[in-house]
């Protein structure tokens, strides 16, 4: 049971990172960035190129695959965002769901890391603890703790720092920032660049729990969009509590109904949510943007 | 100290303004003022560089501002209060007041002088400074929209409508501070719909019709106006 709900919180921690990653984007510019999930996969390929591959230390590989997704949230941005930014939303949505298709495709090339899937190492000890009956794996703890450590982080960012206040204003209303001299541009690649780092820490931590392959960020960004709309899409405890009963679900269903359906839970939860309560646990409905 | 000339601006193929050339002097007052459409937020957008003209220029301080970005715009003394108030309504009061700050305050440097003044002209801002803007009600947003712009140090403040939607109390004491913000030395350009409370308040005034300014005169002269009288101030 302990172990069950161990690992539950540690996947939905994942899932909640990931709809964190999907919030600060759709709070900012009113789009979904559907290449949240391979950012997740660039991140942890990253981390096995310089850990599983070269060898190096993993403190060394996880501080470069984060420098890197940082340069990577700003390239996003320039090349997927920045041009199309007066375009409707619908279009900055095909845009990143071209950047994940993208992703996923150079990712399974034979010259770049092909279609195996890839060991990663742990930064904690990888020998089960046993508490009780309970056997819990020491890398599901560190995930639901560098998950509370990041959503501390990102509170006090957001509600104590000028920076922080700056961004909410620039995604609560653009033009007036810009009138309060506000420079908008420049909100807009922290804000991708911040997705991106949270999709760096997402992938790093969850690779040693799973093998790392190019779909790996497909699977995981589907879920946390599940999470998203189960929790009510635009609002951070939305994100969060989508996330973990997501996580719990998926984990209590594989063991006490199949774990065949493992993932149809996902969907089936979406779509009972979407009929009973579309707007989720948290969220205001969604209208129409005219 | 603001001059623009044969301003034109196009939203798509219509074009919203058609050649518009004013002038405000420091120290000044000066009104827009026109029948809904007629163009007058245009020019607020266009000088605050939301909108770029055609063709045209817009000179501030013997500077031309056309190619500046928005953030520059303000960074060299041009505040705007846009209309329909804006304010960031998931922050507090005091947040609001505290972002408008962003066009020349590095991080960690105090802002308490601006806080002050601001509290000062509009002392119901202070009682609910941990209050979410949105909470507020519409006469009090219009003070905390016109305070924000205060605290980017304007010299040059635009207002947009601010008497929108508000009591006609309310309007005599936002005007009555409106012209106390300008003893304190900051210049105005004003655009109103309530043209007589306008003209009132304003040393000059300018109206605008179609994208097009038909009439350029001292206020108290507009006001006795015969077609701005049948127009604008019910006869």
């Amino acid at each position: 049971m302990l172990q069950l709900v161990i690992s539950g919180l540690a996947m939905g921690s994942i899932y909640a990172l990931v709809a964190l990653g999907f919030l600060l984007i759709y709070v900012a510019v009113g789009a979904i960035n559907f290449a949240q999930g391979d950012m997740v996969m660039l991140g942890a390929f990253f981390g096995v190129t310089f850990a599983t591959m070269l060898g190096w230390p993993l403190w060394l590989a996880y501080f470069l695959s984060m420098l890197l997704m940082l340069v990577f949230g700003y390239v996003f941005e320039r090349v997927a965002y920045y041009p199309l930014r007066d375009k409707p939303f619908l279009t900055v949505i095909i845009s990143t769901i071209a950047v994940g298709i993208i992703l996923r495709n150079l990712a399974i090339q034979d010259w770049a890391w092909g279609p195996e899937e890839f060991f990663f190492g742990t930064l904690v000890s990888d020998v089960p603890i046993e508490v009780g009956d309970a056997v819990i794996l020491p890398q599901h703890l560190f995930i639901i703790g560098i998950t509370v450590a990041l959503l501390v982080a990102q509170y006090l960012f957001f509600e104590k720092t000028f920076l922080g206040r700056k961004l909410q204003a620039t995604a609560q209303d653009q033009e007036a920032a810009r009138l309060m001299g506000i420079k908008v541009e420049r909100m807009m690649i922290i804000t991708f660049v911040m997705s991106s780092f949270l999709a760096a820490i997402a992938g790093l931590i969850l690779a040693p729990v799973l093998f790392v392959s190019t779909n790996m960020g497909f699977h995981v960004g589907v879920k946390a969009f599940v999470a998203s709309i189960v929790g009510g899409f635009g609002s951070m405890a939305g994100a969060i509590t989508g996330g973990l009963f997501l996580g719990l679900l998926e984990v209590f269903g594989a063991a006490y109904i199949s774990s065949a359906y493992k993932d149809a839970f996902a969907v089936l939860i979406m779509l009972v949510v979407l009929f009973v309560r579309p707007q989720g646990f948290f969220g205001e409905k969604i209208q129409e943007k005219v | 100290m603001l001059q623009c000339e044969a301003l034109h601006v196009f939203y798509g193929h219509i074009e919203a303004l058609k050649g518009v050339s004013f002038e405000v002097r420091e120290g000044e007052i000066v009104t827009l003022i026109g029948a809904n459409g007629a163009g007058k937020s245009t020019i607020l957008k266009t000088v605050s560089g939301l909108l770029r003209a055609r063709r045209g220029s817009i000179a501030y301080l013997g500077e031309e501002i056309q190619r500046c970005p928005a953030d520059e715009i303000v960074r060299r003394g041009i505040a705007q209060a846009p209309e329909g108030r804006r304010v960031f309504p998931g922050l507090t009061v005091e947040e609001n007041l505290e972002v408008a700050t962003a066009s020349w305050r590095r991080r960690g440097e105090p802002y308490q002088a601006e806080l002050e003044k601001v509290y000062h002209l509009f002392p119901a801002l202070r009682e609910r400074r941990r209050q979410l803007a949105w909470s507020l009600s519409g006469g009090e947003q219009q003070m905390l929209a016109i305070g924000r712009s205060l605290m980017a140090r304007p010299k040059l403040l635009l207002l947009d409508e601010p008497s929108l939607g508000l009591a006609p109390m309310l309007v005599q004491q936002l005007f009555a501070t409106i012209g106390e913000i300008n003893r304190q030395g900051v210049t105005i350009l004003l655009v109103e719909q309530n043209a007589f409370m306008a003209l009132r308040l304003a040393h000059r005034g300018y109206v605008l019709e179609n994208g097009v300014i038909t009439l350029a005169d001292e206020a108290a002269r507009l006001v006795e106006d015969p077609k701005v009288k049948a127009a604008y101030l019910g006869g």
